[in-house]
């Protein structure tokens, strides 16, 4: 590897020489060349939840080109998105959908799942 | 005690849970119907059950022949030809239709496999029978959220008619079940990503194929040095490597061998001296003769071999293998490979491990007679009463965490 990654590509390239049959070689490297599939990327998807507290858009899943440069960004706006105001909105959208027995039952659960 | 209509669909790992199911709430005196691929019918009928044959033997075996190509690639486009080439859409209408004319207003309860099952979904919106998803492993539950996006795009025409087939309102967006169930034990969900909003009611323990071992098993599994059992399940979404690297690791290991799969053309030849080939085996008594199981990382496999505490190594590659072999390793029951490792040095050193150590025997309490209580106490009340309400998909970890903040700002 002779190119600078950022710190979230570093990261994905360890994540996915965990998951796939070889290692990414550069930040170009492409999830689905490498061996990658749909279902090995469910579990990138649960890693980066663990490793980050983000839930990657459901849309990077069928992405034409998952490069690990692509799916770092990923990572990084799904943070920045965490951060701002717009994130609590979204949250706020969710939470009135939920229906009152929906609500009573995660206040029950509490946060630890 | 009503009607209860169980649809799934897949290969045993998913088929038998729910002919098991079946047995069980007629036993307690439900009427049952088992809506699945025509194979099953004979076992389905045996018990007593009725049965609804979704397609022929022809076509099932020519749908499984199609599968493999959809592990590889992420192309939305590959799903739409796939639910075209197989007549899916057609198939979920036919079982709809099944469904509608057994279903007896009140007394009604329709169970589906988790994800595939859009039928009891569809049950639910048009008829008002309370629907429950039951899934075998967790990686369905983790690939609801994307199959949900594949049916709100690469799949939406296609659904489209299957709804308004049924009378629905084409473009309502898919609704939830009222119990989503996991057939498998919490700390096996706690070993890898957790299954939000999904009652676990343990693996399903017992085996339903009940048939004699055949002569030239039963004297290998006689003999002096117990045989490594080797089995990729009755599927074949496999990687094409499989049988060839888990008969070489046997032969490396210089232990005898039985393997066992049901398709002939994916038996390696020739085959070493020192394995056999079965086509089937009833893994239930056979197994405990086994000096460990070398396979694919299938559920059911997985959940027949900790029952009969058989030790376990696992080439896993592909759908819901790899998920299951890590939780199974990271609780120190099993040795796993992924396809890139499959060595038959690496693969004889796990299996001389697994002998040498061997495994306990898995007591726990069987999730299907779980999975009855808990659809008897649906059909009773109209709702699951332990878990609360199903909650939307991707309600996990930190999402719910920021979710519950939110909440408790507001109280």
């Amino acid at each position: 590897m002779n190119e600078a990654l950022t710190p979230t590509e570093a990261a994905v390239t360890r994540l996915w020489a965990e998951l796939l049959e070889a290692e990414p070689k550069s930040r170009d490297a492409d999830f689905f060349e490498l061996g990658g599939q749909s279902l090995t990327l469910l579990r990138f998807v649960a890693r980066v939840q663990d490793a980050y507290g983000v839930e990657l858009p459901v849309e990077m899943l069928f992405a034409e080109d998952l490069t690990v440069a692509v799916a770092a960004r990923a990572i990084d706006e799904s943070l920045a998105e965490g951060a701002d105001d717009g994130r609590l909105e979204e949250l706020m959208a969710e939470l009135d959908a939920l229906s009152d027995e929906q609500v009573r039952a995660l206040l029950a659960e509490g946060g630890d799942r | 005690m009503g009607t209860k209509l169980l649809v799934t669909h897949g290969t045993d790992g998913d088929v038998l849970p729910f002919v098991r199911l079946g047995s069980l709430l007629r036993e307690r005196g439900h009427d049952v119907t088992v809506i699945t691929h025509a194979p099953y019918g004979p076992a389905i009928e045996r018990r007593g059950l009725g049965f609804v044959a979704i397609d022929t033997e022809a076509e099932y075996e020519r749908q499984l022949a199609d599968t493999a190509p959809l592990l590889a690639g992420n192309r939305l486009d590959r799903w739409r030809g796939f639910y075209e080439r197989n007549g899916l859409f057609g198939q979920i209408t036919a079982e709809y239709e099944a469904i509608a004319e057994r279903h007896v207003p009140g007394g009604t309860v329709v169970i589906g496999r988790h994800t595939s099952a859009l039928s009891a979904l569809m049950a639910a919106e048009g008829l008002g029978a309370p629907a429950v998803w039951a899934a075998v492993s967790p990686i369905q539950i983790m690939a609801e959220r994307p199959a949900r996006h594949l049916y709100a795009t690469a799949l939406k025409s296609g659904l489209a008619g299957v709804r308004a087939a049924a009378g629905l309102d084409p473009v309502t967006p898919w609704g939830r079940p009222d119990l989503q169930l996991g057939f498998w034990p919490g700390w096996f969900d706690e070993a890898g990503a957790r299954s939000s909003g999904t009652l676990l009611t343990g693996f399903p323990l017992a085996d339903d194929r009940s048939f004699p071992v055949p002569p030239a098993a039963a004297e290998l599994l006689q003999g002096p040095v117990p045989p490594i059992v080797v089995t990729g399940g009755t599927g074949r979404m496999m990687h094409p490597a499989f049988y060839e690297r888990a008969v070489a690791g046997c032969a490396e290991a210089g232990l005898p061998a039985l393997l066992v799969v049901r398709h002939r053309d994916l038996v390696p030849r020739p085959l070493p001296q020192n394995v056999h080939w079965v086509p089937a085996l009833p893994f239930h008594s056979a197994l405990a003769g086994a000096g460990a199981i070398l396979h694919h990382g299938g559920i059911g496999t997985i959940a027949r071999a900790l029952v009969s505490g058989t030790p376990q190594v696992i080439l896993a590659h592909g759908v819901d293998r790899p998920d299951n072999a890590e939780r199974l390793a990271a609780s120190g029951l099993a040795g796993w490979l992924p396809a890139a490792s499959w060595r038959p040095d690496l693969i004889a050193a796990l299996l001389h491990e697994a002998v040498r150590t061997g495994a306990e025997t898995l007591t726990a309490a069987d999730g299907l007679a779980g999975a009855v209580q808990e659809i008897e106490r649906l059909a009773g009340t109209g709702r699951s009463t332990e878990q609360g309400p199903a909650l939307p998909p991707g309600l996990s970890g930190p999402r719910r965490a920021a979710l519950l903040k939110v909440l408790e700002a507001r109280r």
